[in-house]
């Protein structure tokens, strides 16, 4: 949820953008900005479908929702909705620095530059930094890093709190051998009202570099004591510790650090192996080992969806909704989610409940045509039968479109990936390259 | 025509000047590809040129080894196949040339080496002590012995001894763990490759390089462990994997050397893992091993990332008596350069010692930290190359063929880039395997370097030997004859220097057995102290520069 959250920031960021560039928004493209506001997801993206339907070339809903299913991951949806919001409406910044967001997140880093330098020559507004932002990472990672730091400077040049930039431009320095110029930058990052993440062991890292290792192990210290789990923190606190002489306290830290690998290893080793598990039919041993993920990691969403769906499989429906309702609080944002919680409430006669459910999926997921097979089934029972037909038939039009795939039931949203030839699309690649 | 001659002619001249012009300038030698003039030819095969499966993209080693005795060091190429050729039994999996007299026969034939496969890798120790060299060859598929039968030829003894592994050998090395006077093997495998099943360029997003289809792997294919073999003294070997407490998790290994990285007299391991963190058993001097990789802080980065290990190599480069690890990397991240503080505790000081942003863009395989211009202080070369011929389509600041990086050692902890100074270092190719010797024996230590589906380059060394040197060619009679773990110091008017004998190494390779120390402008060596691997001490001395050296180990206890 953390990459969603993030990508939802960056919207909320390019919406000001937006509206100072579009015509005056309606009040439903508004009540849909207000749910996002309140990180009601789910019901943002419904009212802006909602939206799309009574006016499909909205390129405002179009663009939100372009952002939204970029925060989930689903690329080639949203860049499916960029295309319509750019189709009437060319010129806006921050269109181009949506476009390079997606570019950006599929890896294709050139093409990416090139979105986020022409949002600044269309004009940004109040999201400039934002784009700044953004190429300075891209630069970074093309190893450009005199272009990344002219970059991240212009981005505290309009924004000189930015504590993302202080921090990047922090790490650069340090990865230069400028430990000097690293601390300034890293301890500015620091002073702002959320450090990021990352901070802490950086700002370690620079005061070991320059031999303060007392200063290190104090601020290496502050990063685990607040956040944990923090690997990179915890790791060089050992590492310092050790380096001091402090060797007891280092063979601490380091065996905390072990013992936080080894469950994060154990955990994605159980998971994986229950997915294999369950892809094979052996839905026991899936079953014990997603348990035993929990147990690990008791709120891990893909783990607790793919329990809901091989208990469903077992036939144990209440089961399965038991854990289904725990991954829906988890990731509202999974329509796997929902269709499994449609089948269970299907199974137990609750079609209400198993008709909002299955619409919940179909919202989020308009392509995958076994959404509306089961909204088929659940009007058959509600005999609302030219519902059901038009569902069916939906469903087989879904299914007879080119490049369909039948989807793997034990697939979770980590496990979303957007194929090569959408891939391309979105990076304006030759179809050869 | 004549036009062309005369400007590129020039073009020669001038090429040639700055470089003699740079040479002069930082007194560095130049190294100069003669790989053709001296006969090394051998086409490398691995896989086709799109690299659609990982099997195709890691290309091969190479070993320095004096297979007869006669003072000269020669030349083995391991070689790889495609997967088309492979289903047919594969190609010749090495290529034997004799070093005569600084030209190169091959004598594959002759020596019996004909073996078809998919061959990866070698390293070189006299396992059966006749006191002739003996080749291992990891492949993709069983792994071979070749014991040396002293007369020229080789047998491959794979099945009587009892190591071949059908697993994806990678790097493997040799070293006597228990001290019992025959030296063991160690062998990294890779991943569980299926061509049948592993899925196509570009199929998810972990089939993809910045944007563009490149082959699945090694992440998400599962990895294969690696396994120890401990020699029975009796031409067998036995799987003491789990018995000697190597217990890897299945990570994708690589580079692997023997080293008594904590200076207790008994040899440790280390091992190059790609994109998982590295591996380090401690002798526990009792048969086994204990994995401290992560609190000796060699088997991460400095930020605690795992990177992806590709070459590995020794070399006490700020002269604190303790081997230092160089564990070269996947591009966009450093090679990194782990400092021996002493206690088997590492310290990253790859950004301090200069060696961080400037190797970013390089993939770094084949690697040496070794004196090239004999001036007391070991320096780092990296052959490098990309795995994705597909980066040369993307504008991401990489290519597929790469240049070679070579660092000098400024003797204060730190390294100056100093390849612009060879022009044919930075030809650009995609080179994998890297091998050191002084094969001509001129007191400056040459390079040979395997490039994947092209010739080998070999560096030879000009201008190294302006500086006095001094080489050892140790013989073990109590500990392994190859002297394989021995650990050579020497003093020069109260500077001392260590260098270790190393089987294995770099990727996939093997440097010559002979211990090589440059010594600036001193003429003679005042003392030399030999550790022996079976723990037992000589010193002898004073000893003239500028010449190699044989001490056998003296048969009485020291």
């Amino acid at each position: 949820m953390g990459r969603i959250r993030h990508a939802i920031i960056g919207v909320f960021i390019l919406v000001s953008t937006v509206h100072s560039q579009t015509p005056q928004p309606d009040a439903t493209l508004d009540a849909g900005l207000v749910e996002l506001n309140k990180g009601n997801i789910f019901e943002s993206i419904r009212i802006f479908k909602q939206i799309l339907r009574a006016e499909p070339s909205s390129p405002a809903a179009s663009f939100y929702l372009s952002g939204i299913y970029t925060g989930m991951g689903r690329y080639g949806t949203a860049y499916g909705y960029l295309k319509s919001a750019m189709k009437d409406n060319t010129g806006q910044g921050a269109y181009y620095h949506q476009l390079g967001v997606i570019r950006r997140y599929v890896g294709c880093r050139p093409e990416a530059l090139a979105a986020f330098q022409q949002a600044l020559k269309a004009g940004m507004g109040k999201g400039e930094a934002s784009s700044w932002r953004q190429i300075g990472d891209l630069q970074e990672d093309l190893l450009e890093w005199d272009k990344a730091i002219a970059a991240y400077q212009n981005v505290l040049r309009l924004q000189p709190d930015d504590a993302g930039a202080h921090l990047a431009l922090g790490r650069l320095y340090l990865n230069r051998n400028d430990p000097q110029r690293a601390i300034s930058e890293l301890r500015a990052a620091l002073g702002s009202a959320s450090p990021p993440d990352g901070v802490y062991s950086s700002l370690g890292r620079a005061y070991r570099a320059i031999g303060d290792l007392e200063s290190s192990v104090s601020i290496l210290q502050k990063g685990v004591d607040r956040n944990p789990t923090d690997e990179e923190s915890l790791y060089m606190l050992g590492q310092v510790l050790l380096v001091s002489g402090r060797d007891s306290e280092g063979r601490r830290v380091m065996g905390e650090y072990q013992i936080l690998q080894e469950r994060l290893s154990r955990t994605n080793s159980l998971f994986e192996n229950a997915i294999e598990r369950a892809q094979s039919g052996e839905l026991d041993q899936a079953e014990t080992h997603l348990k035993e993920v929990l147990r690990i990691a008791p709120r891990y969403a893909p783990a607790l969806q793919v329990l809901g769906t091989v208990r469903l499989n077992r036939g144990n429906t209440g089961g399965a909704l038991e854990m289904l309702k725990q991954a829906q609080f988890s990731n509202p944002l999974n329509s796997e989610t929902y269709f499994d919680m449609g089948t269970a409430y299907l199974r137990s006669g609750k079609f209400s409940e198993a008709l909002d459910m299955t619409l919940r999926a179909r919202t989020l997921d308009e392509e995958d045509p076994r959404y509306p097979t089961l909204l088929g089934e659940i009007y058959s029972k509600m005999n609302r039968m030219a519902e059901s037909r038009a569902a069916f038939d939906l469903s087989r039009e879904l299914q007879s479109r080119p490049g369909y795939r039948p989807t793997d039931p034990y697939s979770s949203e980590m496990r979303h990936r957007d194929d090569s030839a959408t891939v391309k699309t979105i990076c304006g690649q030759d179809a050869d390259k | 025509m004549r036009t062309s001659s005369t400007r590129i002619f020039w073009i020669l001249v001038i090429v040639g000047a700055a470089a003699s012009a740079l040479h002069s300038e930082s007194g560095f030698p130049v190294f100069v590809d003669i790989a053709e003039k001296v006969g090394i030819t051998l086409m490398n095969i691995c896989g086709g040129s799109q690299k659609d499966y990982i099997v195709e993209a890691n290309g091969n080693g190479a070993a320095f080894l004096d297979y007869d005795n006669d003072g000269e060091v020669d030349v083995l190429i391991v070689n790889g196949s495609t997967l088309e050729h492979y289903k047919k039994g594969g190609d010749p999996m090495v290529a034997l040339y004799r070093n005569v007299g600084g030209h190169f026969v091959d004598v594959t034939e002759s020596a019996h080496l004909r073996k078809n496969g998919w061959g990866m890798g070698s390293c070189v120790a006299d396992y059966n002590n006749d006191g002739f060299p003996d080749v291992y060859i990891t492949a993709y598929g069983p792994n071979v012995l070749f014991r040396n039968n002293g007369d020229g030829t080789f047998t491959d003894v794979t099945a009587s001894a009892g190591v071949g592994d059908t697993r994806w050998g990678t790097g493997c090395a040799f070293g006597d763990y228990d001290r019992d006077g025959n030296v063991d093997l160690y062998v990294a495998n890779y991943v569980s490759f299926d061509e049948k099943t592993v899925r196509t360029r570009g199929a998810n997003d972990l089939c993809r390089y910045m944007g563009a289809d490149v082959f699945c792997g090694p992440v998400g294919l599962p990895g294969q462990p690696d396994v120890l073999y401990h020699n029975n003294g009796d031409g067998t070997f036995s799987d003491v994997t789990a018995k000697a407490g190597i217990r890897d998790p299945n990570y994708y290994g690589f580079g692997v050397i023997f080293s008594d990285l904590d200076n207790d007299g008994w040899p440790d391991i280390y091992v190059a893992n790609d994109s998982q963190p590295n591996l380090l058993f401690r002798n526990n001097r009792n048969g086994t091993f204990s994995e401290v990789g992560l609190s000796s802080g060699a088997a991460l980065n400095e930020a605690g990332r795992p990177q992806s290990g590709m070459g590995v190599a020794i070399g006490d480069y700020d002269g604190n008596g303790l081997p230092d690890i160089f564990v070269t990397n996947f591009a966009r991240d450093t090679n990194t350069l782990y400092k021996n503080l002493g206690n088997m505790f590492f310290i990253d000081s790859t950004v301090s010692a200069g060696l961080g942003e400037i190797s970013l863009p390089y993939l770094g395989w084949g690697t040496s930290l070794a004196d090239l211009d004999n001036d007391g202080r070991p320096d780092i070369f990296v052959a490098n190359g990309q795995v994705y011929p597909q980066v040369d389509r993307l504008n991401v600041g990489q290519k597929y063929f790469q240049r070679k990086e070579l660092y000098r050692n400024l003797g204060n902890g730190k390294f100056e880039e100093i390849a612009r100074a060879s022009p044919d270092l930075l030809i650009g190719k995609s080179s994998r395997g890297a091998s050191v010797a002084d094969f001509d024996d001129d007191g400056d230590l040459d390079i040979l370097v395997i490039n994947i589906n092209d010739r080998p380059s070999f560096y030879r060394n000009d201008g190294g030997n302006r500086n006095h040197w001094i080489g050892f060619r140790l013989e073990g009679t109590r500990s392994n004859r190859s002297a394989i773990g021995a650990r050579v110091e020497i003093e020069t008017g109260g500077r001392r220097q260590i260098s270790y004998v190393v089987s294995g190494g770099s990727y996939l390779s093997q440097n010559d057995l002979r211990v090589h120390f440059g010594l600036g402008e001193v003429t003679r060596v005042d003392r030399v102290r030999i550790r022996w691997p079976n723990g037992n001490t000589e010193e002898s001395g004073p000893v003239e520069a500028d010449r190699v050296i044989t001490i056998k180990e003296a048969k009485a206890a020291q």
